[in-house]
């Protein structure tokens, strides 16, 4: 595997360094994995890691594993299962609309956690939650819908993640000193000139429109005294990384190249934690498209498209019918996927964040549905990993709910908890502490109790 | 983010749909029966009521503004600034699309910090590119009038109206800035950077010609521009539009129409033609639906095939040919790479050498029996009765569906009998057959189409079963297959209609309302299933030529 090009450990000479502030990253991958090898082995506190989560041995008594959390707003909505990526952040069924015409379905209704906590305690840093994810994900025109995005700001207000890292870098570090800060000062200088202009051209246009569009206008406006905000905002010392090459559109959409970025992606995430430019960070791997053609660069059997591939791990699918053969291959696949994830998260980001940040960290790693061959939005697999300062969970366990099975029971309710009591842990985990309900109130409300 | 007015109307009527049955007949939308809706409905050449006509007679639903789309920005700024320029632009940046059906449209969503940004970011490129050939782009020796000349003319471009004085004063002012503390490449960055950022780029303005006081508002000269261009180009006006609105042709319906043939003559209406097809028939997700490589190994190799093949054709109906509906629904000829030919196999009768194909128009005609609309409407063979049967009620009848009620929708085929047989037993019943008794005949019609439209008369062991009795359209009836029902879309008036409302949404980027029933009407009835008359119609409508405001 690539080594990092960065030294493991970066000063951070903030003067508050010694009360951290809790960080929270959200990490997103489609499709499940192969259940059979992503479970652990063992008791709930003395248990061995699978095959697909080996590589984040060293965090296993900083981790939960969690086996039996429905992504119940998903079983409840539409979609025979297609829709758990907007649902599984926000917690609310997606209702009808005119996004996804063919289902006739619309955006989800409500924001994501990681919008909600950015709301509460966002207004700290300089971008209250910030998005990162790898090509193929679903920002381009006909890809994206609620069965693409995780991420909702609001109320049918999707969030689209930053795929670009050279943009990525640009706007997260313009103005961080560490930069020129002569150049930093003229670009700044520049936007906000931009910035008032467009003001005035807006207040113009505001007042010359008819009343009733002026909604529209004021909130314009106002996200752009927010971007002006940011764009002023100067952030406190730190190193900067260097600069990713700037890529083209057909690279950073080039399915080939997942390796590359998400690497590059997570340098960058690291970077925006460490400088405190966010406390929010949110990361997608690609959902359900693209190949595998990069793996044996990473030392894995390359395979065909992901899409295919998770449908073939099961018989489930009648028009597939697998082989036996087939499908066991399918199945290592997903396995090999997912342990190159647990490898990158582990040794790009968790490995290289200094430990003052690290400890007060918490990571929830979560796909939509448990495996892409049955699209069960059951038991779908969970990680988290808490820093060691962090205290809102009892970690290095092994937590079950229920008797999913991935072959043989994985559409019935089989006593699993749902996803909704997991994201009010995780608000109370980052000090939303009134939180009692998050996404649809008929599901569930308060905290996943066994967390604690 | 607030839902507005429009969607939430539609997804109401759905919905309320599901009380009653299956679908809420758009005969029966909004109580038109009494003809309300259609008694203030001007159209071309109908004395020209359209222009200034009293209040009370023009019927149009109500608009929100739309914003550029993606592809709307792209296209604009490629026109204004060059190819060159354009080439040096991460477009890929802007913020999503939202849809209205299956169209592309802005008008739904607001702006938020991040689609901010994302302007700047994609407004800085532009500028920055723009900023290295500033010279040029200039076109004359910088001097005070070489400046304003400038300003006035890209302002105009980039504003889409005519800039007032005092504007174009701003402007200079905010170059000499830039020009001041640096060259004229920074004041050129800086001038294009942020006028890409201003609203009445981003946003079609439509403030209307009626005072501020009215409801529904004739638009403006620039504004109808505007609707055109975006219309029928897919990019903001160009020079010669914007003279024509400024001098007032536009206001009149034979200035109207002159424009519209000169928009629709010229080969930037290429994109607009085809592209609506393609959207229209749902053919433009193609890329994304799922096929499953190991039982349809030929499909990655046809695929781009596929949509080619329906690019040409419609083009060629359209250009070439009459432009006739029909033809696009019932032609027996096509064009295809030797390769899709072959997978046409005894479809093909015989093949030219430009690629052009003659069809057995027993087995296969026109546009809803090509591969590309097949296979978009598959998802899997054993399915795509129901997506087929559903993509032909909506998309071509524009009957009204009610989403699934909840309940499992999943059928287990297995082997035990055909994919027909199995799907009539799963649906038949309880609260699925209100909408599958019409769904799947349509669908059943298609069976000799695989899941990626290639002919078959056997459905794994069994033999495929086509003939199917059509209820809930004008041409309920008894027919043996596809080809034959497809032989009698021309004579359906709701297929006309439907043809007629498909391109309404497309030109107006929003849903269309009850009081636009009337232009919907009026338009399918003057075009007499010609294409372009029917977009000139379209043009000529209270709908296109309006706005009412929305409800506060």
């Amino acid at each position: 595997m690539m080594g990092g090009a960065l030294a493991p450990f970066l000063p951070r000479s903030i003067a508050e360094a010694a009360t951290q502030p809790k960080r929270l990253i959200l990490v997103t991958n489609g499709q499940g994995t192969d259940m059979t090898r992503w479970r652990p082995t063992g008791s709930e506190t003395d248990f061995t890691l699978s095959y697909a989560l080996a590589p984040l041995e060293a965090y296993r008594d900083r981790m939960l594993v969690l086996d039996g959390i429905d992504n119940e707003a998903a079983i409840r909505g539409p979609g025979t299962g297609h829709f758990g990526q907007g649902t599984m952040w926000t917690g609310v069924v997606v209702p009808p609309g005119t996004v996804r015409p063919e289902e006739m379905l619309g955006w989800p209704t409500a924001p994501s956690i990681d919008a909600i906590i950015a709301q509460r305690i966002g207004e700290q840093t300089k971008f209250p939650a910030y998005y990162w994810g790898v090509w193929p994900i679903a920002t381009d025109g006909d890809n994206q819908g609620p069965n693409g995005i995780c991420h909702y700001r609001g109320s049918e207000d999707p969030i689209n993640p930053q795929l670009n890292p050279a943009t990525a870098f640009d706007t997260l570090f313009e103005g961080v000193m560490g930069t020129d800060p002569a150049v930093a000062a003229r670009i700044r200088a520049e936007r906000r000139s931009v910035i008032d202009l467009v003001g005035g051209e807006l207040e113009r246009v505001r007042t010359e429109m008819p009343a009733v569009d002026r909604d529209r206008f004021d909130a314009h406006l106002d996200s752009l005294r927010e971007l002006e905000k940011r764009i002023s905002q100067v952030s406190a010392v730190c190193e900067v990384p260097t600069r990713p090459d700037d890529f083209t559109q057909d690279q950073v959409r080039n399915y080939d190249l997942v390796h590359v970025f998400t690497r590059l992606q997570f340098e960058l995430m690291r970077h925006a934690l460490l400088c405190d430019l966010t406390r929010v960070a949110c990361f997608d791997w690609p959902h359900s498209e693209g190949y595998g053609n990069y793996m044996p660069e990473e030392g894995y059997r390359a395979f065909g498209s992901i899409h295919t591939v998770a449908h073939t791990m099961s018989y489930d699918t009648p028009e597939l019918m697998p082989t036996d053969e087939e499908r066991a291959i399918a199945r290592e696949d997903m396995a090999n996927l997912q342990q190159w994830r647990s490898a990158m998260l582990a040794t790009e980001l968790l490995d290289k964040l200094p430990a003052d940040v690290l400890d007060n960290t918490l990571l929830v790693w979560a796909s939509e549905m448990s495996e892409g061959g049955t699209h069960s939005n059951r038991n779908v697999p969970i990680v988290m990993i808490q820093g060691q300062g962090f205290g809102a969970f009892t970690a290095g366990r092994y937590l079950r709910w229920g008797s999913y099975d991935p072959i043989t029971n994985y559409s019935e309710y089989t006593g699993g908890q749902p996803m909704n009591k997991l994201l009010v842990s995780i608000c109370h985990a980052m000090g939303l502490d009134d939180v009692d309900v998050v996404g649809d109130a008929t599901i569930s409300t308060g905290p996943l109790e066994e967390l604690a | 983010m607030r839902r507005r007015n429009g969607i939430a109307a539609i997804a109401c009527g759905v919905w309320m749909g599901s009380a009653i049955g299956c679908y809420t007949g758009l005969d029966g939308r909004g109580g038109g029966a009494d003809g309300a809706s259609e008694g203030g409905t001007t159209a071309a050449g109908e004395g020209g009521s359209s222009s200034g006509g009293a209040e009370g007679e023009v019927a149009v639903s109500p608009s929100e503004l739309s914003r550029l789309t993606r592809s709307e920005y792209q296209r604009t700024v490629t026109a204004i600034f060059g190819e060159a320029i354009a080439a040096d632009v991460d477009f890929g940046q802007l913020p999503a699309d939202g849809k209205v059906g299956r169209f592309t449209s802005n008008a739904e969503l607001d702006v938020n910090i991040d689609s901010l940004d994302a302007y700047r970011i994609v407004a800085e490129d532009v500028g920055e590119a723009a900023g290295a050939q500033a010279a040029a782009l200039l076109g004359c020796d910088e001097d005070a009038a070489c400046v304003e000349g400038f300003v006035r003319t890209m302002g105009r471009r980039i504003y889409r109206r005519t800039l007032a004085d005092a504007e174009v004063a701003r402007i200079v002012a905010f170059w000499e800035q830039y020009r001041t503390q640096g060259t004229v490449g920074d004041a050129m960055r800086m001038v294009v950077t942020a006028l890409l950022q201003t609203p009445d780029f981003l946003y079609r303005l439509e403030r209307g010609a009626d005072g501020d006081e009215a409801e529904v508002r004739r638009l403006a000269g620039f504004e109808l521009a505007s609707r055109l261009s975006f219309f029928l180009w897919g990019q903001g006006p160009d020079d010669a539009l914007l003279d024509e609105a400024e001098a007032g042709t536009l206001d009149d319906a034979e200035g109207l129409r002159a424009a519209v043939d000169r928009l629709l003559d010229d080969p930037r209406a290429d994109e607009t033609l085809v592209g609506f097809h393609l959207t229209w028939l749902g053919i433009d997700a193609l890329q994304t639906q799922l096929v499953d490589a190991e039982r349809f190994p030929q499909y990655e190799l046809l695929r781009d095939d596929m949509v080619d093949e329906t690019r040409r054709f419609v083009l060629h109906v359209l250009r070439e040919d009459d432009g006739q509906l029909a033809t696009l629904l019932t032609a027996d000829y096509s064009f295809a790479s030797p390769e899709l030919a072959a997978f046409y196999g005894d479809g093909v009768s015989s093949t030219g050498a430009d690629g052009r194909i003659e069809l057995d128009p027993t087995l296969r005609r026109g546009l809803l029996t090509q591969a590309s609309y097949l296979t978009s409407h598959a998802r899997t063979p054993e399915r795509a009765p129901i997506y087929r049967g559903k993509s032909l009620l909506v998309d071509v009848f524009c009957k009204q569906l009610t989403p699934p009620p909840g309940v499992n929708t999943t059928i287990d085929f297995d082997s035990s009998a055909s994919a027909r047989q199995q799907i009539e037993d799963a649906t038949s019943g309880g609260a699925c057959a209100g909408c599958h008794r019409m769904i799947n005949p349509l669908g059943f019609l298609f069976e000799h189409y695989d899941g990626i439209g290639q002919f078959r008369t056997e459905d794994g062991s069994w033999p495929v079963v086509t003939e199917a009795e059509i209820v809930g359209t004008d041409l309920d009836g008894s027919y043996a297959d596809a080809p034959a029902f497809i032989e009698r879309l021309p004579d359906s008036a709701e297929v006309a209609a439907c043809v007629s409302r498909q391109w309404l949404r497309f030109a107006l980027s929003r849903p269309e309302g009850e009081q636009d029933e009337g232009s919907i009407a009026a338009a399918a009835s003057q075009a007499g299933g010609d294409v372009f008359e029917l977009v000139r119609a379209l043009a000529q409508t209270d709908a296109f030529t309006h706005r009412r405001l929305p409800a506060p």
